[in-house]
Order: C-alpha cells, then structure tokens, then sequence
C-alpha cells in the first residue's frame, strides 16, 4: 500500500520537475526523490542475491573455447537424482527422458524387465508386499505393473473432452485385455444384479495366455490367479455402506442419463443397450465419480515471480517481448568480438554506462515504449549511480517488496539466461574471451534488464489499463527467496511430469495454447490424476466394487499420485542405465577370464607402441590398430599427455592454452620455421591472401566497395558455388592444392627447451631474446591463456618430470622402457627389455577436429587440451621424449629408454581421419623402416575406422569399403552443407581405467573412455587418484553435458543447427534475435543414450574405497551418483560396482559374448548401438 | 495445356525449340510440386533421396532448358520468343492471356534462378537431413521455384502477379519452418503482412494499367531509346504497357513501385528482411540473398517504358533506392550477428540497384543483380562457418584483424557518433514509425475482427473468449483500455481461485486471458529460442 503511495508521490514529483515524462501521463519517478530514501541496506542485498543467483546461470564459455562441463555444475553438490530434478523446476527443464521414449526403449527390448524388477528391489524391499487396496495388487506388483504400461493420459482440451463428450467413464480403455474385462463383467454383475444373472459372459479367469500377451509378466498372472480366489468374496464383502454408496450413485448417473436423452450408447464390449448401460459400464462410471469425488485439491496456481507475468496472465501482453529485443542487442554488439564493422563506441563504459549514453541521447524519443527513460538515465548517469543503486531504484519502480526480490531478480535473470550467462563469463573469465575483453558485469546487465522492465511495465499498464494503473495494482508477488523460487516453477513441470504421456511436454511447453485451454489446463492436474487412476483400476487387478467407495478410492489415488511421473522416469532411467551397465560389466567379466593373457603382444614382439587419447573416439582407431598390427601397444592418456602449455603456433597471431581447463600454462612454446626465407616466402604470400580475404569480409557490407565487388566480381563467385553445394571435397581438396602451391609451408620446429638456470621470472632476459609476443611475458592478460606470466620453454629437468609423469601414468615404463631395479615388478625388468636391433617407434598421437558449416566445431577438439587440438602436444612430448639430457635424467631416477626407442608425435583429425606426423625429418635412418611400417599400419587403420564411423551417418550406405569410407567422412568435414561432420563425443557411456591388455580384443563400440594405467606398479594407488582425479571430472563432464543436451535439447541444448546465427563471435542464437543459446546442437547429440558414465577402474574395492574416503571431490562424484563406479579386480574378472557406498559384487547374468575375427563383422551393416564382442585380431602375418 | 498453343513469335520464324522449351520450364517446377504434394498428401514413408532427385531433375531440367532458349536466342538473333498458352479469362474488350516471354531480360533471370534453386536443393540434401520438416522444405522451395519462374517468365503483368503471390507465400512459411517457436512464426506473419500489403499495388497497378493501356501484356520496346539512358541502359526488351497519359502512367509506376518496396524490403518496409533469416540457412541464402528480393528490380526493369513515361516516378525510385541503400549500410554496419550483417548488406546492394534503375543505368543494375545474388547467397552459405573462417583469416593476416570501421569514425562527427550509432542499433526507427503509421489500420481491422467473433459466437453459440483475440494488434493499435477497476476485479479473482483451488471458474473474462503459470516465462522464454522436443522424439 505504501508502494502505490510512494509512487503517485513519486509522480507527482515528476510533473514539475521533468516535464517531458509527465506529458504523456507516464510517471516515472525521478531518481532524485529515490536517492535519499536507503533504510536498510538494499544495495547489499541486491549485491548479496546476485551471488547467489549467478551460478545458475550457464557457465559456457565463448563457442572458440568451448570446452565440455557438466551443464548442472551449479547443483553437483546434490546428489543427482535431486539435482536434476531440482534443476527442472528451477529452470523449467526435463530431468530424465519423457516415458514415451522409456516406453519405447521398453518395447525395443533396450530396457528389459529384469532391470525393472532390480531397480525396483530395493524400494520393494521397503514396502513392497503391501497391499494398496484390501484384495488389490501389492505395491510391488502395482509399480512393476505402472512401470511396464504406458498410456496416454490426455490434458487440457483433449481430457475434457473425454470426460464430457467421449463414453471414457462407461467404457474399459483399450490396454484392458479380455480376461480383465470379464472379471469386470463379473464384478458388475455381483453388485448390481445381485442374483448373479448378470455377466454377459463367463469367461474363467486366469486366462494366463491372454494376460501374458498384454501385460506379459509373471507376477500379473500370479495376481490374476489370486484375484479370482480373492474376487470370489465379492457380495459377502459388500457392506451395507458400500451398498448404499452403490445405489445413491447409481440413481445420479440414471438421472445423467435421462438428462441427455438416453441416446443409445456403446457400451462395455460393444454391446449397447439402447437407454440401458450394462452393469459394468455403471461400475466404471461409479468408479469414475468415487474417484473424482475425492481427488486431491487442484494444486496452487503457480505464484508469479515477476511483474511480467503478472501481466501476461492478466492482460495477454508480454513485457520481455519489449525488453528482450533491446537487451539482445545490446548485449550482441557490447561482447561482440569483431563480426560488426563498427564497433560499439565507449565499451570501456560497461554495459550500463553504454547503455546510459545510448539511451539517454535527447535525441531518442522515438519509440513510445521508452518515452521519459532518456531523461531518467541522463540523471542516473549525472548522478553517477551504481548499477546496484539502479537496480534497487528499478525494483522500487516496479513495488516489489523486498522479500519479492530474490525471486524477481532469479527469474529476470533466467529468463534471458544465455545472455545473462555469457556476460557473467566475460565478467569472470576474461582469459577465455577471443579478443576484446569487454568490460561486462552481471550487475550492468540486470540493471539494464529492470530499468527497461520498468518502462516496458508503465508503457502497457497505460495503454492498457489506463494513465492511473501502477504496477502494485497487479497484486502481490509471492514473497519467495531465491531458493525457493523454485516452487513457482513446480505447478508447471508438475503437470507435465505427471502427465507424462506422449506429446505432453511439448504442449506444455511451446507457443502457449488459447487462454481458456491453460485455464482448464490447470484445474485439469487433478482431473487428470482422476483419469489415470482410472484406468489404472481397470487395468489393474483391483476390485472395482472396493473403489466405489470413497476410503479406498481415496487410497488408490494417493498410490496413484505418489508413484508420480518423475519417480516412474528416475526409475525408468536407472533401469535403462542398467541393462547397458550389466552388457559392459558382463563383456569385460567374460572376456578378461578367456582372453587376458593372450591378448597383448610379448614385449619381444612388440613392433611398435602408439599413446592416443583417451578420448573413446580413440577406441575404435586403436582397436583396428591392433587388429591390423597385433604387434602394436596402445595407450590411452589425457591428450595434453602432462604437457601443459601455452602454445603459439606458426601461424597464430596470440598463444592459446592447451591444458586442461583447471590448469593454468606457465610456459610458452613457439612454433619456428626452420629456414628464414622460406617462412618469409611463406609469410608473404599468406598474408597477400589474407588481405584479399579480408577485403572481401569487410566489403560485405559496405556501399561501394560492396557494389564493385558484387556488380563486377561476383558471376565468378558463382563457380566455388557450384562447386562447394556439387562437389564438396573436390572443392576443398582443389582449395587447398591451390594454397599449398601458393604459399607452401616451411619446415618449423618447436621451441621448446630454455637454459637450467632460469630462475621463474617473468621477466627474464631469455624470454626477451626469444621474442616472445608481447604481453605474453609480462603478466597482462593474454586471451586464451591467461595472465599469469609465461615463460618460454622447459628446463630440462622440468621436461623429465612431464615424461616421467606421462610414462608412469600409462603404463608404459614397465614395457617400453626398461626397468631399473627401482621398478618394483621383477617381471617387468626381464620382459621389457627390448632386444637390440629392433628399433620401436613410440607414436604419441594428439587429436582434433576441423569441419565446415560449425560454429561447434570446438566442441569437438580434445577435451584435454582445454578445446584446443592436441597435435602440439603430442609434438611437443615426443621432442621431450627423444632428448639425450631428458633421458639421461629419466635413467637417474630409475625409467631407462633405450636408445632403440623414439618418440614420434602426430595429430589425429577426428572429423576427416587424416593423421599428420610431426618431424619425421629428425628421425634417424635406422628407425626409418620401423617408421614406414608404423605409418602403413596407422593408415590402414585409420581407413576402418572411417568405415566404422560411417555407418552411425545415415547418409552413408552401409556397404562402403575402407577407402569409400574414408573419402565420405572428408566429405563432411568439408562440406558447408554438413550439419554433421561428425558425432564427436555421443554415445560415451563408459570409462576404462586399467591395462589394455584387459580389454584389448573387446570391441567397445567407439563408447568407452580408455585410459592406460598399470595397477601391478602402483600398490599405493597414488598414480590411480591422479588420473581419477583427472579423467573422473573430465570424462563426466563430457558425458553429462551429452546426457543434458539429449535429455532436453530445447533447455539445455542448443537445438537444432539449422536456423543457427553467430553472434559476436562468441555464441549462437536461433535465427534473427534469440536468447543465445547454449549447450549442444541436437545434429551432434541425436544419437547418444543419456546414461551417467560408467568408471571401471582397475583396483581392489578396498583401495578404490580409501581412494574415495581421501578424495572429497571424487567421493561427491561417485556417491552423488553423478558417474557410476566400479573397481574391476586385478587379479581376477570380479568386478564391484559401488552403490550406496559400498562395493558389491557385480554377479554376471550372460557370459556369452560374440566372437568375431574383426571387428568389421561385428559391425557390417549395421546402424545402432551394437553390444560388445570380442574380436580376435587378425594373424600376426598381415602385420 | 487444355488448349491449343498458340504461339507468336515476334521475329523469324515458328520455333518448335522455343514454344516446347519456354513453358515447359514453369511446368516443370509446378509439376515437381504436384508431385510432391501428392506424395505428401498420400502420407507414405517417402524418401528424402527420391526428393532431392524430383527437386534436381525438375530444376536441373529447367536450367538446361533455359540455356538452350539462350543459346536460341543468341543465335537466330531474334529478340523474343513468345508463347501464348491460352487465354485466362476474358470480358468484353479485354482478354487476360497466360503468356510466357523469353527474352535478353528473362532468360539470365530465369537461368540464374533455377541454377541457384537447383544448387540450394542439392545442398540441402546434407543440410536438412533428417529434419522432420525436410519434406516441407523442399515442398515450399519447389513451390518458390515455380513461382519465381512464372514472375520472371511472365508475358503479362497479370501472370506475373499470379507467381509474385506463390513467392510471398513459400517465403513467409520458409520464414517460419521452425514453426514450433514464437519467433519464426511472428516473423514470417511479419512478411506475410507487409507481401500482402504492397501487393495491393501490384494488383491495383494491373487492373489500373488494363483500364488505362488497354491491356497488361508486356509490348516490344516501340523505338530504341535515345539519350544517355539508351546508351548505358539499352532497354531492348519487352515492356509494360505505358498508358497514354502522364498521370496514369505515374499512378501506375508508383503502385508498382509499392509491390517492389514490399518485396524487395526498402525503406520503409525493410523491418522484415533481416528478421526473415528464421529458416534454416539454405532458405535464407536463396530467398533473401539470391532471388526474392531481386524480383522487385526486375519488375522495375519490365517498367522501364512507364518509368521513362513517368518522371516523377522515376525521381521516387532513385530516391527510395538512395534511401535504402543509406539506412542499411549504416544499420547493418553496427550488426554483430552474421545472418543480420549479411541481411543488411542484401539491403544495401539492393537499394543500390533499384537507384541504378531509376537512374537508367539497366545493363549495370543486370550484371549487378546476377553477381550479387551469387555473392550473396554463397555468404550466407557459408556464414555458419564464420568461426573457422575468421580464425584462418586471422592466421593469414599473420595479426589480429584490423579494426574496421575507423574511417566512419573519423567521417562523422565526434557528436554525431553516438547518435549515428544509437539510430543503427535501433533500426533507423523504422519500425515504430511503421507502427504509427499502421496503428490506424490495426484499429480499424479490430473492429472488424470483433464484429466477427461476435458474429460467429452468436451463430455458434460458443462462449466467449473462445475464439482468440488478436492479441499482438492490440498493444499497437491502442485498443481500448482494460481498466484500473476490472484489474483488481481480475487480480482479486485469481488470488482467490489460486488459494481456493478453483481455477475454472476464472477462466471467463479478462483475467484468465493467459493465466500463464509462473513456471511459462522461463520455460516459454527457452522455446522462443529453441526448437521443439519433438524434433527430439522425431530423433529418436
């Protein structure tokens, strides 16, 4: 009340001191009366909710750093079952796969009873033998029963419509199989034809094969039998209360009747009785009305967390639709990175202060919306408010309370999110911003937000209200916290969990139906309840007789109402997690006890070992290595393989950092052309066509220059076209022939090793000599790295440790390399020894990805590097690796590579399959042979893995042979037409940290994670938590980003790539002016099953168990439920899988598995997910 | 081809290359829709494969066809091959022919368009694979195909209309193919609404020039034109009709010039070009960088005769084009999302044509046309990769890119900067004049649109608020106000049904228009933005 006061004072104070606000009748209050008006301490609180409400926001960098990470990491600290769920009503989100999909997966065979069943256990245990209504099924036999049917229940129009038009109430729903309906039959006939004559039919029962074909399970027919002992109490059991119940209800439906003309109507099964319902037609229907008599209240109406909904609900207008068109805007052009030609004048302002001098202009009285907020924001500006005061000004304009503003503040927030976020990761890491960091802060943003709410508020309050309307007249604002805003949320998503029929959620989500269908749409929540009860009774072995009676119908709905939608969905999808967790687990029992010791080659056989990625991209590749080559050793290791580094290539204009994102680089390593005047040949012409090309950019859209180059250039710009839509990889290929003859590029090196003696200073003098690029020795801020000061290169002994490190970690000093006696194995010393003469490459491959027609193309780089391409590291660690003094200091501390090993770094293309060897000229002769064999044998396998890639593309016949493959995967990643170069990351599911010879031989179908570790050399599990610690985080947030994307791709994802627009270089938005999207495009996920990833670790339960006890942030990891873990024993095939924090046995229920001699068997011409088999690799005579 | 052919060919003799070829390539593209939209209608599992083969044949055919009518051209020398397919309707003293003229204007036109379609279709194959709209798509494409064949083909201005209006129509449901969200579909109503608005120039311009030239059937050019417009712009193709008099001429010239501001989005109706990249990239590439909004330019070039007639107009025209060109180049310099940029710099060369044409200058504005739809379109193919592309410019560069922009800066004065950047960022405006200018309008169509609904209630006896309001006209129309007092009614009412539980019985009257719930303004707001779940379960 004393907000209406305030603001007509307000008003009036406005009338004489600003005119031109006054003039149009649109009150704005003056920011001079507000000034002096603080009492508590708004500022500190606005400041206070910010905090708290930032981290909701999504935390996705710039689309050139995109770099996987769990989308929920704001709730990781809930377990995950709450988080996601609490997450959905916060945001408005879906947890879990809707039922339609679980219903389908059912059907399909992906998702079986069994799992059911065992997920189901533990609740069983609980309650399970319970009977939900006297006679009626048990809660077991209720849920296995809900969970294995799915039907649709209807909302809105489309409910009321079947209540009051269609015969539902009369008439058994379709899913009802004949035996069910003569029991009904029967029951109908006990209650009302008392002298038994009145069952049409006498149908015995247990008709177990009938049952079976429809709800098909075991315990039913169980039910069923027991059902017809228990039903044989039928009219004994009637009480005299039921009895009379029975008959008020039935003279009120003769009454309906007789109300709508007793048209004839069908009836029971088909067997209209003209004016006349069959018995059981009145039992349902006196079901129907038991059960509507008492359904639970409607739920609340959601309370609005804003004044603009308050708007909408009661005016049909919708105030973002004004504000959110000039936000964008102005959000777009302040972070814009360089897409616009002029750039937006006085950015050093901020957002707000930009904002002030663009709408405060005298000029600016155009738009009647904004009329009167030039005037406010050049006194706002002269007054030199905060933006926190202007949002506390802005939140007093709109008379909200201040128990009101945490929800308002979250909810304005959220609803242009990806904005919103964006500015908050320009705010807080500027280190990740392409090239200009602005300076954005959270702050301005929502200030701008709420001073344009405000105007948007006045301006249709007075055209629709009236001159007189203030935003207080709207009614109160629920007085929510910011926590809790999630209540508001909960009536929406309720409805649509609840419902939970197919097509639901869309209609609840999209472009909102006419008024009078929301309306009934809410009242309808219980109605709907009403219905699915309903139907659950005639499907279920239930006395309907029972339900006529208040009391137990009121049970029956509450059993109903509390094995909701959103547990049936959690249930669904543990069930569905678990059929793939017993198929992985069982493949890795059975094949561990058949084929370990066979599987890996003998050290002395060993022709070659090659380290890739753990990336489960990588699996495949290695896989058809192997088979090619069973002389081969592969690895797995995070593809930065321990080299963290800001790496400047030659071409780069600025160092980028390729390490993990939680690692900050301190070196530096540069890319050098060997010869001078080659690079500068080089140089020159590339930068001739980098000014050809930029001139033609930056024509685009100007007046004259555009012209020239439209009018009299661009008929030949017709023949790339013709060229890039026909033939695309013929284009690239020519494109590139063409670059290459060009500017041919020269020779280089990296710049890696730096003088012993330095000392850590930035500033030092050899940083200076090496002609670092300015800024990135002296500790400003370097986008893409950083600013913590770089220094050039590695010292020796620094390069010794990362080699060390990366060997230990893998695995790999037990064979290649040849154990000192400081190794603890004996074994190793003997077997790893290498005899001489048989010279072993060790290729070290990195891995990356270049497409066309994707703004994600990121997304698909190596999530090790931090999103970059990993090839520089790998480089960079085989010039390591191969260095005299590095190898000297390995010996010292006990790792001795024999001279008859060297180190070949390489760059795996992901997209086009391509693998480039870096520094092939350094190797030495002797090595050459080996080296030959070793690329002949990369390259036939990378040909089968483009084979095996090609048949998830649908555009790919299923029949392509290696080479045809290998040419149809160039052609998406050169394609500007390709909205699919390739699948990236869908599809991971599982994470493998043990010995490849465990799991060598298994295909794994391009899904699992496989990283190297040796558990025989580290007793103490130290190298164990180092990786954990590492891949865990990683390889979960990969796979949760995949799970979010595909799980809700209009929430979380970024939808479909189609009508994607870039947008300042840093995002995409859909089509003209959207909210910026974030997560992953719907073309690069389609193909996933959202399951939480599977971590097999190789490791007693009791290590693995401490492991966790020591590691906070794996503990919240895996007890969380945010990955599954599972210790894989070893010594033996015995796999734990950890719940509840414990260890329990995995007990294996399929020990077969298929066996193929390649893994092309398994997989020729076939499209979907494929199980595991075990291949056994070709003869060693093809190698 | 109910009736007979009757052909007449201006010069020469009786070409069976020329009457078989000419309207076969408006018949194929209309047949590759017929096609499609049985199979559409017949509901079958249907093949993307087959549809990208009907599409290519169909355009690829065309193409082929039109080089040869070229080449036909060319080499007999003569100037136009005229095909009269049969009369539309006739009355007493006029008759409406369905005719299709090739000439040196329609035949680059023509070949170009179907060239272009026909490699969009191609593209699109990839591009949209999988999509559930796919069919749709290359529906709609097809459909565009046929109408732009039949504009640019058209021997009179009323056959033209008949494809000018398939244009505007495939376009405004290509704008809004993701029609599962708000904002494609507001926007192609947007288009929608401005096509049918200056389409009333075109069909007021056709029945005016009937009336006043006697007939709409495009003549050959009377005499070679002198002067310095004949030099630069030898006009020698068939023409509109010019009427005898001045003033008509100039009436009939202004029409027409309202149906081009309409397609071709100048000032001051270019507010829906830039927000008609809804579609998914290849359409927008087509329509809004290739071919639609060059139809209104070739218009103008079919009035070259009436422009030449009417001076005035042909003042308006250099004008309007002048204007446009000024507004976009400077609106679209500030724009910092791709498909925005490239739609204003569409704008830009556009606005310079339509000058270019006013000024006389037509062989300039023909090459200007054709290197810019080719430009233009394979920019906005490629825009998705803009990413890739600057990163690779930048490593060529060898720096970081040059700021651009600073000669702007330092042409306009430091006062004016602002300004200037203040009014690119809004648009130039435009749109809230627009929305003055059509408030009027609006109100007026609301009075029809209640009269309606009330009429319909009546007949149908529904209840009220059962038929949507138009809810988007009313903010900019001023409707008439709710009031304070039915306001608090409306707040006391949900309040009270909130707490009671009873929602039904609020859901007569103003306020449950939208009783949204609070849960709609997040979820709403991520489905503005986002395509549909069942783009997901189609996945699936």
């Amino acid at each position: 009340m004393s907000g209406v006061r305030l603001w007509q004072e307000r008003g009036k104070a406005t009338e004489t001191t600003t005119t031109p606000t006054a003039a149009a009748g649109q009150a704005i209050p003056s920011p001079a009366r507000t000034a002096s008006e603080p009492r508590t301490d708004p500022e500190s609180l606005v400041a206070g909710i910010l905090g708290n409400v930032a981290h909701l926001l999504p935390e996705q960098a710039p689309l050139s750093f995109f770099v996987h990470h769990n989308t929920l990491h704001a709730f990781e600290d809930l377990p995950f079952q709450d988080a996601v769920v609490h997450a959905s009503e916060v945001l408005g989100t879906q947890p879990f796969q809707t039922e339609q999909a679980f219903a389908e997966h059912l059907r399909s065979g992906r998702i079986r009873e069994d799992d059911i069943r065992a997920v189901l256990a533990p609740h069983d245990e609980v309650d399970g033998d319970a009977e939900v209504v006297p006679g009626g099924p048990t809660l077991a036999e209720f849920r296995l029963r809900r969970l294995t049917t799915l039907f649709e229940i209807p909302h809105g129009a489309g409910l009321r419509w079947l209540v009051d038009e269609d015969d539902v109430r009369h008439r058994c729903h379709p899913l009802v199989d004949d035996a069910r309906r003569a029991a009904l039959r029967r029951q109908a006939g006990r209650i009302f034809e008392p002298h038994g004559g009145g069952g049409q039919d006498t149908v015995s029962l247990p008709g177990g094969s009938d049952l079976s074909a429809v709800g098909g399970s075991e315990s039913q027919r169980q039910a069923g039998t027991r059902r017809g002992a228990t039903g044989s109490r039928g009219p004994g059991h009637a009480s005299p209360g039921r009895q009379e119940s029975a008959r008020s209800s039935s003279r009120r439906w003769a009454t309906r009747t007789a109300g709508r003309g007793g048209r004839p109507r069908r009836a029971g099964h088909g067997q209209a009785l003209a004016g006349q319902p069959t018995p059981k037609a009145r039992l349902l229907a006196e079901v129907w009305d038991a059960l509507e008599r008492q359904r639970p209240p409607a739920l609340v109406g959601a309370a609005p967390a804003r004044r603009r909904d308050q708007i909408l609900r009661l005016l049909g207008v919708d105030t973002d639709e004004l504000v959110h068109p000039v936000l964008i805007r102005l959000c777009s052009a302040f972070l814009d990175q360089g897409v616009a030609y002029w750039r937006m004048p006085d950015r050093e302002d901020g957002l707000l202060g930009v904002f002030r001098r663009l709408f405060g202009l005298p000029t600016d009285r155009s738009d009647p919306v904004w009329r009167g907020l030039d005037v406010v924001l050049r006194e706002q500006a002269a007054q030199g408010w905060t933006a926190t005061r202007t949002v506390v000004w802005a939140l007093r304009a709109l008379q909200l309370p201040e128990p009101a503003w945490p929800a308002t503040i979250q909810a304005n927030l959220l609803s242009l999110r990806g904005w919103a976020g964006m500015v908050r990761q320009f705010e807080v890491r500027p280190d990740r911003v392409p090239t200009q960091p602005s300076p954005a802060r959270l702050v301005d943003f929502l200030a701008v937000q709420l001073v344009l709410k405000v105007f948007a508020t006045r301006y249709v309050l007075t055209e629709r209200v009236g001159p007189g309307a203030e935003p207080a007249d709207l009614g109160p604002l629920a007085p929510v916290t910011a926590t809790s805003a999630a209540t508001s949320v909960v009536a929406g998503s309720d409805a649509s969990l609840a419902g939970a029929g197919p097509g639901e959620p869309e209609g609840e989500t999209y472009a909102p139906p006419p008024a009078a269908v929301r309306a009934f749409d809410h009242a309808g929540i219980d109605t709907a309840l009403v219905y699915e009860a309903f139907v659950l009774a005639q499907l279920m072995d239930v006395d309907l007789g029972l339900l006529t009676e208040d009391r137990w119908a009121s049970t029956w709905l509450r059993a109903v109402a509390d094995f909701d939608g959103r547990r049936r969905r959690w249930l669904m999808h543990q069930a569905y997690e678990r059929r793939y967790r017993m198929t992985t687990l069982d493949a890795l029992y059975t094949h561990s006890r058949s084929s370990a010791a066979a599987a890996e080659p003998d050290a002395t056989q060993t022709e070659f070992h090659a380290v890739f990625c753990m990336d489960e991209r990588e699996e495949s590749l290695r896989r058809h290595l192997e088979e090619h080559c069973p002389g081969v050793r592969t690895y797995g290791a995070a593809g930065f393989f321990g080299v963290a580094m800001a790496y400047q290539g030659l071409d780069d204009v600025r160092p980028r950092a390729l390490c993990p994102v939680t690692t900050t680089p301190r070196h530096l390593v540069v890319e050098r052309a060997v010869d001078d005047t080659e690079h500068a040949v080089y140089r020159r012409a590339m930068r001739r066509y980098g000014h050809a090309g930029h001139l033609l950019s930056t024509a685009r859209g100007t007046l004259g220059r555009g012209a020239a180059l439209t009018a009299f250039a661009g008929l030949a710009s017709t023949v790339p076209l013709v060229g890039r839509c026909l033939f695309p990889r013929t284009a690239e290929h020519w494109a590139r022939h063409v670059h290459h003859k060009v500017a041919p590029r020269p020779r280089t090196r990296l710049v890696l090793e730096c003088p012993d003696d330095i000392d850590h200073l930035e500033d030092s003098p050899v940083a200076a000599a090496t002609s670092a690029p300015s800024g990135a020795a002296s500790g400003v801020l370097v986008p893409g790295v950083g600013s913590v000061p770089l220094r050039m290169g590695y010292t020796v002994a620094e390069m010794t440790d990362i080699v060390e490190t990366t060997l230990t970690n893998i695995g790999l000093t037990g064979t290649a390399a040849t154990a000192t006696p400081r190794a603890t194995t004996p074994g190793a010393t003997t077997a790893g020894r290498v005899g001489p003469g048989t010279e072993q490459i060790v290729l070290i491959a990195g891995h990356g990805s270049s497409s066309l027609n994707n703004p994600h193309e990121a997304a698909h780089d190596c999530g090790a590097t931090g999103g970059g391409r990993g090839g520089p590291n790998a480089r960079a660690f085989a010039a390591m690796a191969n260095h005299p003094r590095v190898r000297d200091g390995l010996a010292q501390r006990g790792i001795r590579l024999d001279p008859s090993i060297w180190f070949v770094g390489a760059y795996h293309n992901t997209c086009d399959e391509s693998i480039d060897y870096f520094d092939t000229d350094l190797v030495p002769d002797r090595f050459r042979p080996a080296l030959d064999r070793l690329q002949e044998a990369t390259d036939a396998a990378r040909r089968l893995d483009a084979q095996e890639r090609c048949r998830r593309f649908e555009s790919a016949p299923t029949d392509l042979d290696a080479d045809q493959a290998l040419a149809h995967v160039q052609e998406h990643a050169r394609d500007i037409g390709q909205p699919r170069p390739e699948y990236g990351h869908a599809t991971n599911a599982v994470c493998v940290i043990g010995r490849r010879s465990r799991t060598r031989g298994l295909y794994l179908d391009r899904r699992a994670f496989l990283v190297s570790y040796d558990p025989m050399t580290d007793p103490d599990g130290e190298v164990l938590t180092r990786l954990l610690l590492s891949a865990g985080p990683v390889g979960a947030g990969i796979n949760l980003e995949y799970y979010f994307s595909f799980v809700d791709p209009v929430g979380y994802g970024s939808g479909t790539k189609l009508p994607h627009n870039i947008t300042g270089l840093i995002g995409v938005m859909d089509g003209h002016a959207s909210d910026l999207r974030t997560g992953l495009p719907w073309q690069m996920v389609e193909i996933h099953e959202p399951m939480r990833l599977l971590v097999i670790a190789e490791a007693t339960p009791e290590l693995l168990a401490r492991l966790l006890r020591d590691n906070p942030g794996l503990e919240r990891l895996a007890t969380g439920g945010w990955i599954q873990l599972a210790a894989w024993d070893p010594h033996g095939p015995d796999i734990h899988l950890y719940v509840d924090g414990t260890f329990r046995r995995h007990q294996p229920e399929d020990l077969t598995l298929p066996v193929v001699t390649r893994s092309a068997e398994h997989y020729a011409g076939r499209r979907g997910h494929l199980g595991c088999a075990a291949v056994l690799a070709a003869p060693r005579a093809t190698g | 081809m109910r009736n007979t052919l009757t052909t007449q060919l201006s010069t020469g003799t009786n070409s069976a290359i020329g009457t078989g070829l000419l309207p076969a390539t408006v018949a194929l593209p209309a047949a590759g829709v017929a096609v499609q939209a049985l199979a559409s209608w017949f509901g079958r599992r249907r093949s993307e494969r087959a549809t990208v083969a009907v599409v290519a044949v169909v355009f690829g055919t065309a193409a082929l066809a039109l080089a040869v009518l070229g080449l036909n051209l060319l080499v007999t020398g003569r100037d136009t091959i005229d095909v009269r397919l049969g009369t539309w309707f006739a009355s007493p003293g006029h008759a409406w022919h369905w005719r299709l003229v090739a000439d040196r204007l329609s035949v680059p036109f023509a070949l170009s368009a179907a060239t272009l379609i026909g490699l969009i279709g191609a593209l699109s194959s990839r591009y949209l694979h999988r999509e559930p709209g796919f069919f749709r798509f290359y529906l709609l494409l097809t459909l565009f195909g046929a109408g732009v064949e039949l504009v640019v083909l058209a021997g009179s201005l009323a056959v033209a209309f008949v494809g000018w209006e398939l244009v505007g129509l495939s376009s405004a449901l290509l704008i809004a193919f993701f029609h599962d969200r708000r904002g494609p579909v507001r926007h192609g109503l947007r288009a929608f609404l401005t096509y049918r608005a200056c389409d009333v120039g075109l069909l007021a311009g056709t029945a005016l020039l009937a009336g006043a030239a006697g007939s709409v059937d495009l003549v050959n050019p009377s005499a070679p034109t002198s002067g310095w417009a004949g030099r630069l712009g030898a006009a020698d193709w068939a023409q509109l009709p010019v009427p005898g008099s001045a003033a008509s001429a100039t009436i009939v010239a202004l029409l027409l010039l309202l149906a081009v501001i309409g397609k071709s989005a100048l000032v001051p109706a270019s507010g829906w070009l830039p927000r008609a990249m809804e579609g998914p990239t290849p359409s927008s590439a087509i329509f809004y960088g290739a071919i639609s909004v060059h139809l209104g330019p070739y218009l103008l070039l079919r009035s070259h005769g009436l422009l030449d007639a009417a001076p005035a107009a042909r003042v308006v025209v250099v004008l309007l084009g002048l204007a446009t060109a000024l507004h976009a180049t400077v609106v679209g310099r500030v724009q910092s999302d791709i498909k925005n940029a490239l739609a204003y710099a569409s704008m830009t060369q556009v606005g310079l044509i339509v000058a270019e044409i006013g000024l006389g200058l037509d062989l300039v504005a023909i090459a200007h046309i054709l290197g810019h739809a080719a430009v233009r379109s394979a920019q906005i193919l490629r825009s998705p990769s803009l990413l890739h592309d600057r990163h690779h410019l930048e490593q060529a560069m060898g720096r970081t890119l040059p700021h651009t922009g600073r000669h702007l800066e330092r042409l306009v004065p430091g006062r004016w900067q602002l300004p200037l950047y203040r009014y690119a960022l809004g648009h130039g405006y435009l749109d809230v004049w627009l929305r003055r200018l059509g408030a009027p309008l609006a109100r007026l169509l609301r009075v029809f649109d209640r009269a309606q609904r009330r009429a319909a209630d009546r007949i149908g006896g529904a209840r009220s608020g059962t038929t949507p309001e138009v809810t988007r006209l009313s903010l900019t129309g001023g409707t008439p106000s709710v009031g304070l007092s039915t306001v608090h009614r409306a707040v006391r009412e949900t309040t009270t049904a909130r707490s009671t539980g009873a929602l039904e019985t609020a859901s007569r009257g103003p306020a449950a228009r939208s009783p949204v719930s609070g849960s709609a303004p997040i979820r709403e707001q991520a489905g503005q933005s986002a395509p549909a779940d069942d783009i997901a379960s189609g996945g699936r």
